[in-house]
């Protein structure tokens, strides 16, 4: 398999220390590791929405720790979606509104005799997408009239309406009660079978162990990695059992 | 997407929306108004200059003119494009009827005049020259509203009927403040009248342009030229014509300075306050790759759409205010020619307040640009830095600037009501003035007018003080006609800007113009030339004046001396009276009215006949921009406590899952804002009484009037508005910390 992700060296004052590792393409990997340990601080040097004080990350050929402000910002509309665990989103637009708004800024670069989406396309695909994540019928609502497994959704298809090629998440179900975090999971899950690729932060053994690789994150370096391979039907409860084996072997 | 997020935001926070136009708003009226009234105040008495052909220069005088004498000079200075001697028949005001009026209460001159041969025309309503026919008379404009007369109304002089043909702009005499009116007739009723008023002239030059207008002056004095009366230049007239609607237009202008950095400071903390409001969406927006440029066209669109709104909406406000206040303006000097100059100033005027605001506004959403996606979606601190001193601070400026603004139009009409007011306009503090001019033998009637008052036992005070035009030798060997006054100046002293009144002979005082001029500083010293002998005299005051021109000087003479002096000498001479307490001031005036030759009239009367239009106006004004000012701090104040407020949530949140209740967390609160409030209320006294005064001082002064000092009215400048401030800041205070209330302690977790 290609590789998409590549992590070298990366330093982020005292919180990372010379983090290392690669993602392949389609890959779902699960970071883990205590509170403190440098999870989310990974993940925002990765998305470069902070700026790392050393090492380097390449996104294909791209290498964004060197980039500018902007550069880093056309690279996330363009190629990587992010999802939160507060499902942050403008209060002051609809839930389609708030799917399609990078849609729209994405637009804003298209070139001379590239394609161009048109408005009613995009807002087709926001609604399909609505649809496969089980909140059809809520494009209207305010963001405020909806339950959070529902946003965290919506959120779920804001990151997906440009195909990006790496879909970031911060514990996406850190928020929810657990049968919304089960209907958001199945959502990655689904998105990870038709070919994006997926790193997540989490505390929740649950989540990590449907995921096909584990990384544990201690005092900001890698201290383990658990290969669990792609998750066929009825090897859930096996694979909690691994994990949770593997993680109180770690010291979690 | 753009537009329907400013739409969205704009219907979601109604009142930040409304307060940034409204602030825009204000701004703009006023400064637009500003604008449009002084644009077209000058560009309206220009026309009327132009269309007038206002002379360059003008002497006015009382007795024979010798016109051989004013021929030879004529044809010897080159720089005479035109001149002539226009008749002035000084009538008296009591025998004049005007519609049904009397004019005997008029402390003008009023006479009748024939429309000038060459220039100095008298224009009708339209700027034309009327055609007046046999029987009628031409009123000036500014009686028009004053004694409520109509064309076709009748006027009676004496025993003469007149019917009123139309009414008169008169470029030279339409203020309040020149001290003549001119009635138009035709040459016959003219004629006709001659015996009824007593004859003037008024000697009037054009000069070819860039002439030197003081060396042309002195050149007419040397001449020995007819000069029994005050000489009068063009710069005079002009600034005589600005200065009673210029004082307006200066509070309003100043009142939108202020306005104007109170609402970029407003607008600016409504920005910071949504910026903190909407961190965590702004961070987002960068997280999921929303440009810094993008994210500050949001923002800035939004702003530029509000405030745009805001400043079309000011400008119409000012257009429509702009009418009812130029309303006498457009009967004293018409339209102005260059409507299409004026109307481009104002909107330039108003397009300037914009780009200043946007500036701004584009200067604090740079602060949002230098924090990165993480640190505004999870860091503690805001756009707006750490301290929260620095807002408690800018409420004291508000407030302060507020109280200022309250305070210049308040102390500038209480000065002006001031009984002292006069001395800065070179009239002496007293209750009554009684001229004696037009006469050839002034010496001989001042000295019988003084035995009068001498020997009236209701007087309690009198000066006589004899004018007359002396030849000054400079220390530079060149000489010039100085208007001295002579007599006890000690009785009733004008104000002095430097040094004091002439107490002893050899003491000479100067005005501020004349000291200009002659560059003259006190002790300095100048050689007057008087009976053929030369005198020196040493500089020992310099006062401010605007009665004959502005350029005065006055010297200590005893009352036996003044009584020798030869009547050629002697121009005019004034006396000032004050009288001993229960005595009725009509009664004793009544007495001298009936002596001929001498105008009696109490100063107070022509103060408020002078000035009384500009105090009413400034009084208009000053409740406009208090309203204006205590409506900014009130919501300024609002704004202010709220923002405080919401940044310190977290902290309050502590503080209440700690124990606090909100009513001692809004206590503390209170407390910072009841500091602030007072401290920006005496910074706003002394500002508005040492600062305003030199503001009000430097416009006063392009306008004539020098050494001004602020006459305030105490009750109201250290009470009454203090007070109403320090109420309305608490009260909005209160109502700005509201919020607290709902400041729940879980949100610390």
């Amino acid at each position: 398999m290609k590789e998409l992700l590549r992590i070298d060296h990366l330093c982020k004052d005292t919180i990372l220390n010379g983090i290392h590792f690669a993602v392949e393409q389609g890959e779902m990997t699960a970071i883990m590791g205590p509170s403190g340990s440098g999870k989310s601080t990974l993940l925002y040097q990765i998305s470069g929405m902070d700026q790392a004080t050393e090492g380097e990350v390449w996104l294909g050929e791209k290498e964004l720790v060197h980039m500018s402000e902007d550069e880093k910002a056309r690279l996330r509309l363009h190629e990587m979606g992010f999802v939160f665990q507060q499902m942050n989103m403008v209060s002051n637009l609809n839930l389609l509104d708030n799917i399609l708004l990078p849609a729209y800024q994405a637009q804003k670069h298209v070139g001379k005799g590239e394609l161009r989406r048109t408005k009613s396309a995009m807002k087709q695909e926001a609604t399909e997408l609505m649809r496969k994540f089980d909140i059809a019928g809520l494009e209207e609502r305010r963001i405020t009239e909806v339950s959070g497994g529902q946003l965290q959704r919506a959120c779920i298809c804001r990151s997906m309406i440009n195909h990006p090629k790496l879909l970031l998440a911060d514990e996406p179900t850190g928020a929810l009660n657990q049968s919304a975090a089960g209907s958001v999971m199945e959502a990655f899950l689904k998105l990870n079978r038709e070919g994006t690729t997926v790193l997540m932060v989490t505390h929740d053994s649950r989540v990590a162990s449907r995921c096909d690789r584990i990384l544990y994150l201690l005092d900001g370096e890698i201290r383990g990695e658990l290969q669990l391979g792609k998750q066929k039907d009825g090897e859930e409860k096996e694979r909690e059992v691994l994990v949770n084996e593997w993680l109180s072997k770690m010291g979690w | 997407m753009i537009k329907k997020l400013i739409i969205n935001d704009i219907r979601q926070n109604k009142l930040l929306s409304a307060s940034v136009t409204s602030f825009m708003g204000i701004s703009a009226m006023l400064i637009g108004l500003s604008v449009l009234l002084f644009t077209g105040l000058l560009g309206s008495i220009d026309s009327l200059m132009e269309r007038a052909k206002t002379p360059d220069f003008l002497q006015m005088h009382a007795g024979a003119v010798e016109e051989k004498a004013l021929e030879v000079f004529a044809d010897e200075r080159e720089e005479i494009d035109q001149w002539q001697v226009c008749r002035f028949l000084n009538l008296d005001s009591a025998s004049i009827m005007l519609g049904g009026h009397s004019l005997s209460d008029s402390t003008q001159d009023n006479g009748l005049c024939i429309q000038g041969k060459g220039f100095d025309y008298l224009v009708d309503l339209d700027n034309e020259l009327p055609q007046v026919r046999e029987g009628e008379i031409y009123v000036p404009a500014c009686y028009m509203k004053e004694y409520d007369v109509a064309e076709g109304d009748a006027m009676t002089i004496g025993k003469e009927s007149f019917v009123i043909g139309g009414f008169i702009r008169d470029s030279q005499m339409n203020s309040m403040m020149a001290s003549s009116k001119r009635f138009l007739v035709s040459e016959a009723d003219y004629e006709k009248m001659r015996a009824v008023g007593v004859e003037e002239y008024l000697i009037e030059y054009t000069l070819l342009e860039g002439s030197d207008i003081t060396a042309f002056s002195d050149a007419y004095m040397d001449a020995g030229l007819p000069a029994n009366g005050p000489t009068i230049t063009k710069p005079l007239i002009r600034m005589l014509n600005a200065l009673s609607d210029g004082l307006m237009i200066f509070v309003i202008l100043l009142a939108g300075v202020v306005v104007l950095l109170i609402s970029m400071l407003c607008i600016r903390f409504i920005l910071l306050t949504s910026l903190e409001k909407e961190k965590k969406e702004i961070g987002m927006l960068k997280a999921i790759g929303i440009a810094r440029q993008d994210i500050r066209k949001l923002y800035f669109s939004k702003f530029a759409a509000l405030s745009a709104v805001g400043a079309a909406l000011g400008l119409l406000l000012a257009v429509l205010l702009a009418n009812p206040l130029t309303e006498k303006l457009q009967r004293l000097y018409g339209a102005s020619a260059n409507i299409g100059i004026t109307a481009a100033i104002t909107v330039l005027g108003v397009a300037l307040v914009e780009l200043l605001l946007l500036l701004s506004v584009r200067h604090t959403l740079k602060k949002m640009e230098k924090v990165t996606a993480v640190q505004a979606l999870y860091g503690k601190e805001g756009f707006t830095g750490k301290g929260h001193a620095r807002q408690y601070f800018l409420i004291i400026l508000v407030v302060a600037a507020g109280m200022f603004l309250m305070l210049i139009p308040q102390n500038i009409s209480s000065t002006i009501a001031s009984e002292k007011f006069v001395t800065y306009m070179g009239i002496g503090d007293a209750e009554i003035r009684m001229d004696v001019r037009q006469t050839k033998d002034i010496v001989e009637k001042t000295g019988e007018i003084s035995g009068l008052l001498e020997q009236d036992e209701r007087v309690e005070a009198y000066t006589a003080l004899q004018t007359g035009s002396v030849l000054a030798e400079l220390s530079d060997g060149s000489t010039t006609h100085l208007m001295v006054e002579k007599g006890n100046q000690s009785i009733f002293p004008v104000s002095y800007l430097q040094g004091r009144e002439p107490q002893k002979s050899g003491e000479i005082a100067l005005s501020v113009l004349n000291a200009e001029a002659l560059e003259l500083k006190l002790g300095d010293e100048l050689t007057l030339v008087e009976h053929e002998a030369k005198c020196r005299y040493r500089v020992c005051g310099i006062y401010s004046d605007i009665t004959n021109g502005g350029k005065t000087a006055k010297s200590y003479e005893t009352e036996e001396t003044l009584q020798k002096a030869e009547a050629d000498e002697v121009m005019w001479s004034i006396f000032y009276v004050s009288l001993k307490e229960g005595v009725s001031r009509e009664a004793f005036m009544k007495d001298y009215q009936g002596i001929s030759d001498m105008e009696v009239a109490d100063i107070r009367d022509c103060v408020t006949a002078i000035y009384g239009p500009t105090i009413s106006q400034l009084r208009q004004a000053s409740v406009v921009t208090a309203v204006a000012a205590l409506a900014v701090i009130f919501v300024v104040t609002i704004l202010f406590m709220r923002l405080l407020v919401e940044r310190g949530r977290a902290e309050s949140a502590l503080k209440k899952a700690l124990g606090f209740t909100s009513a001692e967390l809004r206590g503390d609160y209170f407390k910072r804002g009841i500091v602030c409030t007072v401290a920006g209320i005496l910074i706003g006294i002394l500002g508005g009484n040492l600062l305003g005064e030199k503001i009000a001082g430097a416009a006063l002064k392009s306008l004539g009037a020098a050494g001004f000092q602020f006459h305030t009215d105490n009750v109201m400048v250290y009470l009454v508005l203090p007070t109403c401030v320090l109420i309305l800041t608490l009260a909005a205070v209160r109502l700005g910390i509201m919020e607290i209330r709902k400041i729940q302690a879980k949100e610390c977790v």
